[in-house]
């Protein structure tokens, strides 16, 4: 009788925690559309839009503030970055195509082709997505989003974004236990027409970027051309690889759209280590590869599971 | 260091130099060091400038490096040497430099020299900028940007101290008991990173330098290739602005 009550107890609460479960993925799955476009958006915003305004950048307890400056003209985008206090910094970015979509933008947007949509799968797939409260910020209202890792290959964000114009007006990266790990923010942003004098650098030892990697609609043409296999975990497209000039290391770089990492692969053998400089992991292994000695050391805004993944096991495809 | 009339014949650059040649020598008594400091803060910062980096230099000549290394480089006298050539304005890591040079002086068969002065540049600049870092740590938090600093710092001009921290020093100096405990404190982390083993530990120190320069390279060079290469909807082009003030964190 006893027995008999308590399996009845057990089955009660087996079906309610079912049914809490069911209307979670309910919830989630019911603003996943909206997110989707919301999170589409918002490399386009960045790319097409007049605006100029003032940002910081947390990380690690250091915090920077910079100045941007974006305009474009027939369809190309000019950028101007200048760091405000701390090291002078001035970045500029000239002359992009504003149709250029880079690889982890393919990924936000659902524009993969079939076939590596297959492979990488799409941000839901990665992610649990959902809509938090509304927000303000720069003085302006703000949709937020929440994202969380569905495993322990990538950290949580969560983001905030325009209303009017769908760009990103916030993003906290969050670890697993929910610790802040670095937090971009507008404190202003004016959108309309920017003078195009505000794009010219002013300061001598201003850096140009490096000219963006555009890709066209559904296609993915960055076939990964590198001599080296990595055990990348599931969502992790390959988006770029070139010699280094640093050391001549082999250059790698995935991303899932919102986590991006590079692997450095140098011969001889540094010393293992593993730290963080902000939100940026630096992880160093020595590996051996058909008897030779390497380094392979991992940089990006992941944690540390993905790096001790990805290095272990490093080997060369057939036919390098 | 002088008397008054002998000052007055002095020339004002004549007079500073006597000035930091009493100071490594340690001849100047707490009132001519105060005296001088005084000036030297109303007068002209690159004066100041060059006390502190003198006052560097004095701690490693006075209670450290007084044997000769173990590649029989007298650290030592080089460095005496090359402040004695030292041209007004330049920086302590340019004076190490000069010294590792000095290798004609050895004891060395002359086969081994060339390969054993390139390790002992090296390791003798990565020594300095590595006892630097920690002696500044002595007197401040560390700048950022110090892990940085690559071999290319030998070839400018680097203040000893960050300009907001001068005070720092400034009262560190008239106080010569504190000076006394952070000179103790450097000493002890000279022979932590200046063990009495053979070369292959200073090898190992400028290796240690190296990795460090190569592993922020490639900071950088992701935050740059992130911008180009991976989502502009997350805008990665912003960390860049911040990659001179990142410091160093513990795992996560």
């Amino acid at each position: 009788m006893k027995q008999a009550v308590f399996s009845r107890l057990t089955a009660i609460f087996l079906f309610s925690a079912s049914l809490v479960s069911v209307s979670t993925t309910l919830l989630a799955d019911e603003g996943s559309e909206e997110i989707q476009k919301l999170l589409s958006a918002m490399p386009q915003a960045f790319r097409t839009l007049d605006y100029q305004g003032l940002f910081t950048l947390e990380q690690g307890g250091q915090m920077v503030s910079s100045r941007i400056y974006h305009r474009v003209e027939d369809g190309r985008e000019t950028e101007r970055l200048v760091s405000v206090d701390g090291p002078e910094r001035e970045l500029i970015r000239r002359n992009q195509s504003v149709d250029c979509l880079q690889p982890g933008d393919m990924i936000l947007q659902g524009l993969l082709p079939q076939g590596l949509l297959k492979q990488s799968g799409q941000i839901h797939d990665h992610y649990r997505l959902l809509m938090g409260d509304d927000v303000r910020i720069a003085n302006r209202p703000a949709h937020s989003i929440i994202i969380e890792p569905r495993d322990q290959y990538r950290f949580g964000y969560t983001l905030a974004i325009d209303k009017e114009t769908g760009l990103l007006l916030q993003s906290k990266m969050l670890s697993a236990d929910g610790r802040m790990l670095d937090r971009f923010q507008f404190v202003t942003i004016d959108f309309g027409a920017v003078s195009p004098s505000l794009l010219i650098p002013k300061s001598e030892g201003y850096e140009e970027l490096p000219p963006d990697d555009c890709h066209q609609k559904d296609t993915h043409q960055a076939v990964d051309t590198s001599p080296w296999r990595l055990n990348l975990p599931s969502g992790y497209m390959f988006c770029h690889f070139e010699k280094s000039k640093v050391s001549n290391a082999d250059a790698l770089m995935y991303s899932d759209g919102l986590s991006t990492f590079s692997v450095f692969i140098h011969p001889g053998e540094d010393d293992d280590q593993s730290y963080f400089k902000g939100g940026t992991l630096l992880y160093s292994r020595k590996a051996m590869v058909d008897g030779m000695p390497y380094t392979v050391t991992v940089v990006g805004e992941i944690p540390e599971s993905t790096a001790m993944r990805v290095t272990a096991g490093l080997s060369r495809k057939a036919g390098h | 260091m002088h008397n008054d009339s002998a000052d007055n014949a002095l020339t004002e650059s004549e007079r500073k130099n006597a000035f930091f040649s009493a100071l490594l020598d340690d001849e100047l008594d707490q009132l001519e060091l105060r005296r001088f400091l005084k000036s030297a803060a109303a007068a002209d910062s690159q004066s100041y400038d060059k006390l502190k980096r003198y006052a560097f230099v004095r701690a490693v000549l006075h209670d450290e490096i007084s044997a000769a290394s173990p590649l029989g480089v007298d650290i030592t006298s080089a460095v005496s040497a090359a402040i004695a050539n030292e041209k007004p304005g330049m920086a302590e890591t340019a004076v190490v430099l000069e010294a590792g040079g000095i290798t004609g002086n050895s004891k060395l068969s002359a086969s081994l020299l060339p390969m054993l002065g390139k390790v002992a540049i090296a390791a003798s600049v990565a020594l300095v900028v590595i006892a630097g870092a920690q002696y500044r740590s002595l007197l401040q938090a560390v700048p950022a940007g110090v892990n940085q600093a690559s071999l290319t710092v030998a070839t400018q001009e680097t203040p000893l101290v960050a300009p907001d921290r001068a005070e720092v020093l400034n009262a560190a100096l008239l106080n010569q008991a504190e000076v006394s405990t952070e000179v103790n404190d450097f000493k002890q982390l000279i022979n932590d990173v200046y063990p009495q083993t053979a070369a292959r530990d200073l090898a190992k120190v400028s290796l240690e330098y190296n990795q460090r320069q190569r592993i922020n390279s490639f900071l950088r060079y992701h935050y740059e290739q992130a911008a180009a290469n991976s989502s502009r909807g997350m805008i990665p082009a912003a960390r860049i602005t911040a990659v001179d003030n990142l410091q160093d964190d513990q795992a996560r």
